[in-house]
């Protein structure tokens, strides 16, 4: 199965778009008419083929894009990739993890040989022959962490576990929406969470926190996560929130369908089996108002999710700005009708 | 204007001794004598140690030498560089066991808690006990500059001079409130300066 | 909170006698590929046939984890046990098949610690032994106190003193008294942290001066193991439809109910999102809430219940489905 990767940006010129087998798969978060928080986490166990939840890690068109965007992302702002001392194994551990289910699941792009501790690990796509003793770093050209996630799709945070708690150790964090990897290294789950509106009130993150420290190896867990950029833009943290602050006041009814893109994460976690912490991903997957709305359903139903959004996530999420013309360019596609509960385009 | 507490913005209850230690370390920074006199008449078991940081330590005149009680250490100086390293002298030689109190403003609560954590001295062995001004340091995430004595809403960044919103939002490794540029979205639309962290 | 979905199938590929009452089995994978990994700590839960029944017994895994090819465990016999150590030293024989759980790991090392202080009594050395080899290979600050009665129970004092010399400190409680805790935790500098394995009563001792010379608890570790999933069968009566099942030992209450062809929602299987909750209408034994869902009143109300991890210890459950 070769996937044709794409040649787009995601900044500058924008030239980033969808094709529609990607539209087709997207993962629309919104099964009802409404959002709220809740604790959403199901075994991520192995999805329709074809869909994002088919492999642990996704690999798409937009591979190359991607890591394009994160090596300038990553040379602009190095702090982007940090990672404390005392998590070395876990770094081990998610390279391992992230190798074998790459070459496993897309054998014509990826392939990892072993010979005891010698690898070679091979990425076609990315022209990348790279022999190297497992467990040394110095026969890596960059920590092991940093190696393997400049080729994969989506940021990645590493926790350490102790204390009954979680604690984000290092991360890779080049897409994320609006949070800072330098001001919130080494918080622990309660504390990084703590901007987060109405959600610990639900009592959610208690939950969720004791349900993730008794995840076990070999069984994952997933989530989704959703807000909106305007442009598909991938960098979009707190550091460069100059560069795109302005885009919010850009948007009109006229332009919002191309430029309101819904930002879906795709939230993994793993148990990682030498150091006992836990590997989260945050696979962001980018369609603008206008591809969205190739499903009615799907259009029609964020119209009316967006347009009964409580306030605190409005602003929360950041669309306080630009969200009178996306609802204005949604209502076109929401004739009112009964919408049946589910995520299916049609 | 009246913002829901931040999960992440620490709580500072009022100060009392941890009796469960075995020794005690007092850092403090700013004047009580008030408190100074309510903790040191009932002092609990173990060594006692007071690092006094402020103009006229020397001068012993303020209430935590006053009223230390007989036999406790006493370590004072003008400067702060000098007290945090007083602070790391006595981490270094005490064991397990131990029990530290921060006191003063949030911004030498908090550097005097990364000496602390690089001793492994955790939440449950370390109380703080805001005194004083309420001025915050604030971590600009685009320079990652940390500007301190912030008494404002909104503050120019010492490092990059952006105009800075201060958040509620706190990292205890960095020691700081995070602050971001306020006028990111609409370039010379700032909200009203108000003087809320006195 | 597990079912046997994920059991891994080992073959007893030998065993060993390291002491009169202390037998080491060496594990092979069943099947052609090898053991996953694990952290230092972590135990397995091997299922054992006794009496006609399943019996589950943890066991600490005190090899290396990168030999994948092999695990080991060590067991003493204890009369006074349920019968599983006992199954272990008449019954369990070389070329024998085990089904035995995936690691799980609650006694774990504390990366952030300045210095690891290792204390195993007898038996516990099983994980103390894997702690001690994984903090060598992080060029960690550790020291390990063994304790043990009389010098042919000092098992695996060898191995130790191998993986850590200069480290070690071993103490035959025959010879010289009961290990003192006192001034071992006195002297240890901050950031120290403590794990312990051993028969309760030194466990406890070992607690107790902690807290007595003001150690923080989450400074002070002791081996846990997983709670056993399952419990006693009990009846479930589904009131709307009419039907009624038993819920084995081995099965939740969820699992039992897909089995039967019951359509009854659920998501992350584990107790937390809330979205299996079922309604209890009666119940002739007492309710056993395993979730972290509900809040304490929701529980003591009785009348609710989340099915893919809680239970009914014996008796019969109505449901309003």
């Amino acid at each position: 199965m070769a996937i044709a990767f794409k040649q787009e940006t995601f900044r500058g010129e924008f030239t980033y778009a969808n094709s529609d087998a990607a539209i087709r798969r997207f993962p629309f978060p919104f099964a009802q008419d409404s959002y709220m928080y809740s604790v959403n986490m199901e075994p991520h166990t192995k999805g329709p083929a074809g869909s994002v939840f088919e492999h642990p890690f996704d690999i798409d068109e937009h591979y190359l894009a991607e890591c394009e965007d994160r090596r300038i992302t990553l040379a602009r702002d190095p702090q982007r990739c940090q990672s404390l001392p005392h998590m070395i194994d876990a770094e081990w551990d998610v390279l391992e993890l992230i190798m074998t289910s790459l070459a496993r699941d897309y054998p014509e792009c990826f392939m990892l040989l072993r010979d005891g501790s010698h690898w070679t690990w091979i990425n076609r796509p990315l022209n990348i022959r790279q022999p190297f003793i497992f467990g040394d770093a110095a026969t890596l050209p960059r920590g092991p962490f940093e190696y393997i996630t400049r080729q994969t799709q989506g940021d990645f945070v590493i926790m350490d576990q102790r204390d009954n708690n979680l604690f984000a150790d290092a991360g890779m964090v080049t897409s994320q929406a609006d949070w800072s990897l330098s001001f919130d290294l080494g918080m622990s789950f309660m504390e990084w969470h703590a901007p987060v509106p109405l959600a610990h009130e639900l009592g959610i993150f208690d939950r969720a926190l004791k349900y993730l420290l008794m995840l076990q190896q070999g069984r994952p867990v997933r989530r989704l996560n959703w807000t909106m950029t305007v442009n598909p833009r991938l960098d979009t943290a707190p550091e460069t929130y100059p560069e795109w602050g302005t885009d919010r006041a850009s948007v009109t009814p006229e332009n919002a369908g191309d430029k309101v893109h819904l930002r879906v994460e795709l939230q993994t976690l793993f148990r990682l089996p030498r150091s006992n912490a836990m590997l989260f991903g945050i696979r962001c997957y980018l369609a603008s108002l206008a591809e969205l709305a190739t499903s009615p359903r799907w259009a029609a139903r964020l119209h009316r999710v967006l347009g009964s959004l409580p306030t605190e996530l409005q602003e929360y999420k950041g669309l306080t700005r630009y969200r009178p013309a996306a609802l204005q360019w949604l209502a076109a596609h929401d004739d009112g009708r009964e919408l049946p509960l589910g995520t299916e385009p049609v | 204007m009246l913002t829901p507490r931040m999960k992440s913005q620490p709580q500072y209850p009022p100060l009392e001794w941890d009796r469960s230690g075995r020794q005690h370390i007092v850092f403090v920074s700013a004047e009580d004598p008030a408190l100074a006199r309510h903790l040191f008449e009932d002092p609990p078991e173990g060594d006692l140690t007071l690092i006094h940081v402020s103009e006229d330590a020397e001068s012993n005149a303020s209430g935590w030498q006053v009223s230390l009680p007989p036999g406790s250490t006493r370590r004072v100086t003008r400067r702060l560089d000098s007290a945090l390293q007083k602070l790391h002298e006595s981490l270094d030689q005490a064991r397990m066991g131990a029990r530290l109190y921060l006191v003063g403003s949030e911004d030498i609560i908090w550097q005097a808690s990364k000496v602390a954590d690089r001793f492994g001295m955790g939440s449950d062995a370390v109380r703080r006990h805001r005194l004083g001004t309420l001025a915050r340091p604030v971590y600009c995430v685009h320079c990652r500059t940390t500007t301190r004595g912030v008494r404002t809403n909104v503050a120019d960044c010492s490092g990059c001079g952006r105009a800075l919103f201060v958040r509620d939002h706190f990292s205890r490794h960095q020691g700081a409130y995070m602050g971001f540029q306020v006028d990111a979205e609409k370039p010379g639309e700032l909200p009203p300066i108000e003087e809320v962290y006195r | 909170m597990t079912t046997n979905a994920t059991a891994l199938s080992a073959v007893i590929y030998k065993v060993r006698d390291l002491a009169p009452d202390i037998r080491e089995f060496t594990l092979i994978p069943g099947n052609d590929e090898l053991f996953p990994l694990y952290s230092a700590g972590s135990h397995v839960v091997l299922s054992l046939p006794i009496g006609g029944r399943i019996h589950r017994n943890a066991y600490s895994l005190l090899g290396d984890p990168a030999r994948r090819d092999h695990w080991r465990i060590a067991v003493r016999r204890q009369q006074s046990s349920r019968g599983g150590s006992v199954w272990m030293h008449d019954e369990a024989r070389a070329g024998m098949y085990i089904d035995l759980s995936p690691p799980v790991n609650l006694f774990s090392l504390v990366r952030t610690a300045r210095h690891h202080v290792l204390v195993a009594g007898g038996i516990g050395i099983t994980p103390i032994l894997s702690q001690a080899r994984e903090l060598a290979r992080l060029g960690a600050s550790f020291e390990v106190h063994y304790a043990f009665r009389g010098a042919p129970n000092a098992v695996f004092l060898d191995d130790l003193k191998a993986i850590a010399p200069e480290r070690v400190h071993p103490h035959d409680s025959d010879r010289d008294g009961q290990l003192e805790f006192g001034p071992l935790l006195a002297r240890q500098a901050l950031g120290t942290h403590l794990y312990i394995c051993g028969p309760q009563g030194m466990v406890d001792a070992c607690m107790q001066a902690g807290a007595r010379l003001g150690w923080p608890s989450k400074h002070l570790h002791s081996e846990q193991f997983i709670a056993p999933a399952g419990g006693e069968p009990f009846e479930v009566e589904l009131k709307r439809s009419g039907k009624r099942f038993t819920v084995p030992r081995d099965l939740s209450l969820l699992e039992t109910l897909e089995l039967n062809q019951v359509d009854t929602p659920s998501l992350c299987r584990g107790g937390a999102c809330g979205q299996c909750e079922l309604e209890v209408l009666d119940a002739t034994g007492a309710l056993v809430h395993h979730d972290v869902y509900l809040s304490a009143e929701e529980r003591a109300s009785g009348r609710k219940i989340m099915p893919c991890v809680s239970r009914l210890d014996g008796g019969c459950l109505v449901l309003n489905h």
